[in-house]
């Protein structure tokens, strides 16, 4: 063997230039802050401008306003309230994800993930569809019960609560199985062995191990609740406006550029509130590093170093498990799991046959079939422009988020920068999920107005990028950090240039995680309905957009053919990410 | 609840005979179990004495961890029972079987100290806390883990010390009878030795009725009063360690314990327990072996002996009668043997092992020819079914 000296070192060389330990790393973050400075920065100091423009003015008005804090409260109820349910039922269903055999397993996640990839507009018209008065549940009330047998599930809290649960759960369940499907099934059987029953084996074990889970799911269910708008505008009552729907009114109905940014900054601050105090116990950034040195930290946090604690309620809690354990929980979780699935499913299903409908009016199961509103809709010019309009934005978006996205995540993973910088960058770049969507709304219009921007496409897409941001780089990031580095060592050793290596073997391997995230990416920007409402005009209408007025003007069968088409758009873009990853696994 | 099904816990002296050594304590009845199409353990039978080391030994997949498993409740048998000192225990949930389990990656709880896991199980019986810690304690010192490590998480515990505490979790119900599914799988070699050991001991000291299962032989013959041979869900033989080392009952047996030299033959004749037998297709004779495992009818059979038995004759003396010639191919040596490998009949490569200060294989090359030969009662004919 020859001694000549290897012409670089393997730990440094082997880097795709892009993004080489030093130089690279400014450089990519330079799109990233650009595009966090432009659309949620300055928006923000825009909108906390105005909520202080006449001093405490309009502060002392909100606060002689009963309405608005009655709104606040409510909206704080509302949202702890669809936090304990999407707990509980939530603990069921990824209870059920453990307990099932690996099909039913694959069946469940997949009702879970697809009502997450799908439009909310989509789900809750399915709700109304099925919630409504002439909907499946009030006819099937009415054949057994008579005339007088229906029930009012619309327009009040509980079809409000059904929709967000609806929305919610997935944002619990995700995260509470990533951590639950970590607890080795081995501890439940030595817990089992070791004398204690299936209820005492759940509180002592599974309970304990998945707290992390749980709060993160938990947390992020309650702050994303808080700023909800379509769910209670569409299927509450009155009786159920929240803070959002406040900001709306003020913009909308009294033009208050002012009253509307003292309420997005109160609902801000709640949030900001809620996240600093969860902080203290687990990093938010944690909610998307589900691996697990994350959750071991996370847990470690959660529940300390604390001394062998001395437990003296055990008989109650003993002679409790034995009282609970005479149920079948098995079967209880397994048959709660298929039923929580079929809701799932329920709404996205419905839209289906209603589309089909030959009347003018929503009845479900329809009395005759057509297709004459996907006929009108097709036809319509408007929907026409809304379509093509969606598709130009969400690519643009897409794009906008790649560019800045995949340099980051690079620099994320493969960089040598210290935690706690890194830290910073996926907290600033994961802020936008954690922001209630009228906020951020309220913020790029008011700046986008000042700035002369309102109508303009590309400025609506960079908005929506930064919502797409957080799903490209977790998927990308998580795909990068299953890559083996070895592989690229091996191209550069073979003769490749970093370049080569990049296009030949890294981004070949990682493709599927980029294609993931783009699909995220887009369906973020393509189902976006609050920016694109507030900045878009009659030209850039995007089809969300039409949604929504026509979901406020009249319910028709229309909208249940439109949802058919975006749901279609979804699917198909699902349908191309499996393709993507078969012809991956066919490869050797 | 159910107190009676728990066992009562009583502080054992380790001295005190827990009756003869003959009574069954577990006994296994025609047991199948079947996931699905696939039949992982068809038919099996066998008793655990009190007091006893009885082990499962098999190649993986052979359903030892799954005959296990079905004992300890974690896997319902399709057919069978499962007994515990006279008592049907097919139907008890694992927790009211009364079993202390060691796993193969322990299954510690990692968010519960080391006393924490330890007196898990006596919270489950409502133990008082203050004997409760007591008990702890002596069970982690039995198995010789230090004090300072009794508040610290599994996870900061090194390999070895996470076994002991699974051990002492385990026993520390004072089970009836007490699992063990490949506990030393997951640690290196010198400390799987120095375990095997300490675990024997602890055993033997405290009475401990154990079934462990492994698919390592070394620690199997180590370990055990008696061992099971597994293949396919079924027992091969069932015997003490020096018994199946010495007389495999058949091919199967003879190669998964220790290595063997194999030879198919045709029996000539018979006398008594042994018999002159000619290899296959070979001309000459006169080989001799034991055929007390060979059924009298069969005329084919598989001849056996183990590498230390084989005598190797070099020189002059390789020209000699009796035995077989061969032609070494590799010598190799490993500190306290030599291994020769040898080719007979063109054919079949046996192993030789021999001391490294044996004169005669000094001069031994590729190449050489020898003569192997054996006293006649260390091969052994096998059937070849």
């Amino acid at each position: 063997m020859s001694a000549r000296p290897l012409s670089h070192r393997p730990g440094r060389g082997s880097w795709p230039s892009l993004v080489r330990a030093r130089a690279g790393l400014p450089l990519s973050f330079v799109p990233f802050v650009a595009l966090l400075g432009l659309v949620l920065v300055a928006p923000t100091i825009t909108f906390l401008t105005y909520a202080f423009e006449h001093g405490l003015r309009d502060w002392s008005d909100f606060l002689d306003s009963p309405a608005k804090i009655d709104g606040v409260v409510r909206t704080l109820i509302i949202a702890a309230e669809t936090t304990a349910l999407c707990v509980v039922l939530g603990y069921v269903y990824a209870g059920a994800l453990v307990l099932a055999s690996p099909r039913w397993r694959a069946v469940l996640l997949a009702l879970v993930v697809l009502p997450f990839l799908t439009s909310i507009l989509v789900r809750t018209y399915g709700w109304i569809v099925i919630l409504g008065n002439e909907g499946p549940i009030n006819r099937l009330l009415r054949l057994v019960g008579g005339q007088d047998a229906g029930v009012t599930l619309l327009y009040n809290r509980t079809g409000l609560m059904t929709g967000m649960v609806h929305v919610m759960l997935p944002f619990f369940v995700l995260p509470l199985y990533a951590v639950w499907s970590q607890v080795p099934p081995r501890l439940r059987q030595a817990s089992r062995s070791l004398g204690a029953n299936g209820v005492e084996t759940f509180l002592r074990v599974d309970l304990p191990l998945t707290v992390p889970g749980a709060a993160a799911g938990g947390i992020l269910v309650f702050i994303t609740s808080l700023g909800f708008f379509i769910t209670p505008a569409l299927l509450g009552g009155q009786g159920d406006v929240m803070v959002s729907q406040l900001i709306d009114r003020e913009l909308t109905a009294s033009v208050d550029l002012n009253q509307a940014s003292v309420l997005a900054t109160v609902l801000l601050g709640a949030v900001l509130a809620v996240v600093a105090l969860f902080r203290l116990f687990y990093p938010l950034e944690l909610l998307f590093v589900q691996d697990a040195q994350a959750i071991n930290h996370g847990r470690r946090r959660m529940l300390g170093r604390r001394p062998v604690a001395r437990n003296r309620q055990g008989r109650g809690r003993l002679a409790l498990g034995a009282a609970l354990n005479r149920l079948p929980w098995a079967t209880v979780t397994k048959v709660g799991g298929g039923v929580l699935g079929v809701f799932f499913l329920l709404p996205l299903l419905v839209v289906v046959p209603i589309s089909l409908t030959g009347e003018s009016y929503l009845h479900f199961p329809p009395d005759s079939l057509s297709l004459r509103w996907f006929d009108q809709v097709i036809g319509d010019s408007s929907w026409q422009r809304a379509a093509v309009n969606s598709l130009i934005t969400g690519t643009i978006a897409t794009a906008i988020a790649f560019a800045v996205g995949m340099p980051l995540a690079f620099a994320l993973v493969r960089s040598r920068i210290g935690t706690r910088v890194k830290g910073v960058v996926m907290l600033m770049a994961t802020i936008s999920v954690t922001i209630p969507l009228i906020v951020l709304a309220l913020g790029i219009y008011s700046w986008y107005l000042d700035e002369h921007l309102l109508g303009n496409r590309l400025a609506l897409a960079a908005a929506q990028a930064v919502l797409g941001l957080p799903f490209l780089l977790m998927i990308v990031m998580a795909g990068l950090r299953d890559f083996d580095l070895r592989l690229e060592r091996a191209s550069r050793s073979l003769g490749a240039s970093t370049a080569t290596t990049l296009r030949l073997i890294t981004l070949p391997l990682v493709q599927r995680a980029i294609w993931a995230g783009l699909l995220f990416a887009f369906l973020q920007s393509f189902d976006e309905l609050l920016i694109a409402r507030a900045v878009s005009d009659v030209d850039t209408q995007t089809l969300p957009v039409k949604m929504w007025e026509g979901a406020n003007e009249e319910i028709s069968p229309a909208l249940a053919a439109v949802s058919v088409l975006s749901l279609g758009v979804t699917l198909l873009g699902v349908a191309a990410l499996a393709g993507v990853r078969r012809t991956r696994r066919r490869l050797p | 609840m159910n107190d009676a099904a728990k066992p009562a816990l009583a502080i054992r002296t380790g001295a005190g005979p827990a009756g003869p050594r003959t009574e069954v304590l577990l006994g296994v009845e025609a047991m199948t179990t079947c996931y699905g199409d696939t039949v992982a353990v068809q038919n099996l039978s066998f008793e655990v004495h009190r007091g006893e080391f009885f082990t499962l030994l098999g190649p993986s997949g052979c359903g030892k961890s799954t005959t296990l498993m079905s004992i300890a409740g974690f896997e319902r048998p399709t057919a069978g029972r499962v007994m515990l000192a006279g008592r049907d225990v097919t139907t008890d949930p694992p927790d009211r079987r009364g079993m202390g389990v060691v796993f193969q990656s322990y299954a510690l709880f990692p968010h519960m100290s080391v006393m924490q896991n330890v007196m898990y199980p006596l919270r489950m019986r409502d133990v008082d806390s203050a004997t409760a810690t007591r008990r702890a304690r002596d069970v982690l010192e039995l198995v010789e883990l230090d004090e300072t490590l009794h508040h610290t998480r599994p996870a900061q515990l090194s390999g070895g010390q996470q076994q002991r505490v699974a051990l002492a979790r385990a026993m520390v119900f004072d089970p009836a009878v007490l699992l063990m599914d490949e506990p030393l799988a997951a640690l290196d070699r010198r400390l799987r030795q120095t375990l095997q050991f300490q675990l024997r001991h602890l055993q033997a000291r405290l009475e401990t009725t154990v079934i462990y299962v492994t698919h390592d032989q070394e620690e199997a013959l180590v370990l055990s009063d008696r061992i099971g041979v597994m293949r396919d869900g079924r027992f091969e033989q069932v015997a003490p360690p020096r018994e199946l080392y010495e007389r495999p009952r058949n091919a199967f047996v003879a190669n998964f314990l220790g290595n063997s030299n194999r030879l198919p033959v045709a029996v000539e004749q018979r006398e008594g327990t042994l018999a002159t037998v000619r290899a296959l297709g070979a001309t000459g004779g006169g080989l001799q072996a034991s055929c007390e495992e060979l059924p009298s009818a069969e005329e084919e059979a598989l001849l056996v002996i183990r590498p230390e038995r084989v005598k190797i004759a070099t020189g002059a003396r390789a020209d000699g009668g009796g035995g077989c010639a061969a032609v070494v191919q590799d010598v190799a040596f490993l500190g306290d043997h030599l291994r020769i490998e040898t080719r007979i009949l063109d054919e079949h490569v046996w192993t030789v092992r021999v001391a490294p200060d044996h004169d005669e294989v000094a001069e031994l090359e590729s190449g050489s020819p020898v003569r192997l030969s054996w006293r006649p009662e260390d091969a052994r004919l096998l059937s070849l079914r």
